[in-house]
């Protein structure tokens, strides 16, 4: 449990570093900062990227505004890549199943 | 902005190289770091929040995230409403706009400026006026790539 | 009379007779507190909306104009004033309380400046006998019009100014030898300078230049040098611009001294208040100089001033559209009524 809290903070602090970046580097307004990261959000719920990463680090992947259209687009329909999750140790090591989440969909989708 | 500059003359070239060297520059790396502790301490509150609701409502991990985001927009309305929140913002930058506060924030403070207008034109007309572009593109977003999988699927390509 | 290219000078030397100053919460914890005639403790004083508090600061700063000077609002021929806010409403609806013939100004933050050379001209060819003239500012109506609503958390960047909440009000009379007041001797017309700035957080960079082209033809137009005055102050140029309009003028060889060039919105506020780059708005020139400068005319701190209102004519409309941030500035000459030329 307590692990959960360390990643949602860090993950959560990660999403809003890259927000910070695009406001001081990329001069953008805020406007526009929230319109990338939302969209940025649907992409990655699109390629199965995103679901991972809620089971990993929970609320720092759900409370920021990236999340916002994931739950659009995951409703929209069920992806086909998903049904692979359920077979896992949802108990175990989160950052294990976090990583071969990612190595399962690296090797769906490239190899 | 190329095109933008092909148009500038040497004068106004010149003028703002001056006016940069006098330009207080962000402070883009402290900017950073006060964005990583306060959007962490958000998530780590969305996440007691979660916890909370998983323990005492009997709420499961999958469906935990639709009360939670309410009842951080919930907070980040007291936040607003009490005058609060545009110092954190001030404070912490990105930190505080980009977790789903900061979008509470910013259509509660439209409608809170615009009430002197009516609730009709001022608030209702006014209080999408910043989120409303986020949902625009949150919600065209994930209509285009629903469609996108969903044909793809259909085809047989994944 | 015309001087040079774009200056009056005003030989029959109309005073400033008397002054309204007024202003809000933030003011009333800054430097210059003391040279406020009247302050608020908050920002709706008591009105339903930041707007009609704006009106009723600018009315204010009239009315004690108008007891100052000792005489009526019935008597006074002209009123030329101007805001920030679309359509200048506040000023307007002002002007409908004090029922006087009206002339609405929009220069941005360059309205006092603007008011004052054209009250001054209207004055010294006998074209009145009394006229009144001001700008003023709201913090919240001008953000909620510009930039964002006042709760909103959006971070301001070091280069941004806080528009202060405030009003000044001057009232202008043909000169009476032997009475001590501040006269205006001259003014500058300044044009619109666009050096292709577009950011609406750094408003000081890109009115600098428009500063820096209104002193250089005032001295140019005048035949003077800097050290004429003892004081030139700009409106609101912030930390930022003051610099880059120092530079500005010494590479085209006007040699100021660092203590003789000031900015009012540099100078209203203290160092902890929260404002980043400075005050801004068109009633920090108007507060300043018709609180804080004149008094100090009057102690003798000053002999001659140039104050030069600095304004940015963008609208949120010209931001989104991609436009550069065009600017003005005008420059007034003020000196004791006793100084001789």
């Amino acid at each position: 449990m307590l692990a959960m809290f360390f990643w949602a903070f860090v993950v959560g602090g990660i999403i809003c570093v890259i927000g910070q970046l695009l406001f001081d580097v990329a001069k953008l307004t805020p406007g526009h900062t929230m319109s990338l990261l939302v969209v940025i959000g649907a992409i990655l719920d699109g390629l199965g990227l995103y679901e991972p990463l809620v089971d990993f680090a929970g609320a720092g992947a759900t409370i920021p505004i990236t999340k916002f259209s994931c739950s659009w687009s995951t409703s929209g329909c069920k992806s086909p890549w998903n049904y692979r999750r359920v077979n896992r140790d949802v108990s175990g090591n989160k950052l294990g199943n976090f990583c071969s989440d990612y190595f399962w969909v690296y090797r769906r989708t490239y190899l | 902005m190329a095109s933008k500059q092909k148009k500038m003359t040497p004068q106004q070239k010149n003028y703002q190289s001056l006016q940069q060297k006098h330009e207080l520059k962000r402070p883009v790396l402290k900017n950073c770091i006060k964005a990583f502790l306060v959007g962490g301490l958000i998530c780590v509150i969305g996440q007691a929040v979660s916890y909370f609701y998983i323990y005492y409502f009997n709420f499961t991990e999958q469906n935990v995230g639709n009360p939670t985001v309410a009842t951080m927009v919930f907070f980040s309305m007291l936040l607003t409403g009490f005058g609060v929140y545009d110092h954190i913002g001030q404070f912490a930058g990105a930190g505080s706009a980009v977790p789903v506060t900061g979008f509470g924030n910013s259509v509660i403070s439209a409608a809170i400026e615009h009430r002197t207008e009516g609730f009709v034109l001022g608030v209702g007309g006014n209080m999408f006026k910043l989120a409303g572009s986020v949902i625009l593109f949150g919600v065209f977003s994930a209509f285009v790539v629903a469609l996108i999988k969903t044909l793809l699927v259909m085809w047989g390509v994944i | 009379m015309l001087k040079g290219q774009q200056s009056w000078v005003f030989d029959h030397r109309p005073m400033i007779t008397a002054t309204g100053v007024t202003g809000g919460p933030f003011e009333a914890n800054g430097n210059l507190a003391n040279d406020f005639d009247l302050l608020y403790d908050d920002l709706w004083m008591g009105q339903e909306s930041y707007e009609k508090a704006h009106r009723l600061l600018l009315e204010e700063a009239i009315k004690t104009a108008l007891k100052k000077g000792n005489i009526q609002k019935e008597q006074v021929q002209f009123l030329f004033a101007g805001d920030l806010i679309n359509q200048i409403t506040p000023t307007s609806f002002a002007a409908r309380t004090m029922q006087i013939p009206y002339f609405g100004l929009f220069g941005a933050c360059s309205t006092s400046m603007e008011g004052l050379a054209l009250s001054s001209f209207v004055v010294n060819y006998q074209g009145a006998n009394y006229v009144l003239t001001g700008a003023s500012s709201h913090n919240s109506a001008v953000e909620k019009q510009f930039r964002y609503p006042t709760e909103y958390g959006g971070q301001k960047p070091p280069t941004a100014q806080w528009t202060i909440t405030g009003a000044g009000a001057a009232l202008i009379e043909p000169n009476q030898p032997g009475k001590e007041y501040p006269v205006t001797t001259s003014a500058t017309i300044g044009k619109v300078i666009d050096m292709g700035l577009s950011d609406p957080f750094n408003m000081g960079g890109a009115m600098a230049p428009a500063a820096a082209d209104t002193i250089i033809a005032h001295f140019r137009d005048l035949k003077l040098d800097p050290s004429y005055y003892d004081l030139i102050v700009t409106g609101d140029l912030g930390r930022v611009g003051h610099d880059t309009a120092f530079e500005l003028l010494a590479k085209s060889g006007l040699k100021l001294e660092k203590n003789q060039f000031k900015d009012c919105g540099l100078l209203m506020y203290k160092e902890d208040q929260p404002v980043q780059s400075g005050g801004s708005g068109a009633g920090c020139s108007a507060t300043v100089l018709y609180g804080h400068l004149l008094n100090e005319l009057k102690k003798g701190t000053y002999k001659r001033m140039l104050v030069v209102a600095t304004g940015a004519l963008l609208s949120p409309l010209s931001f989104q559209q991609k436009e550069s941030i065009p600017c003005i500035a005008h420059a007034v000459a003020i000196e004791m009524n006793g100084e001789k030329g």
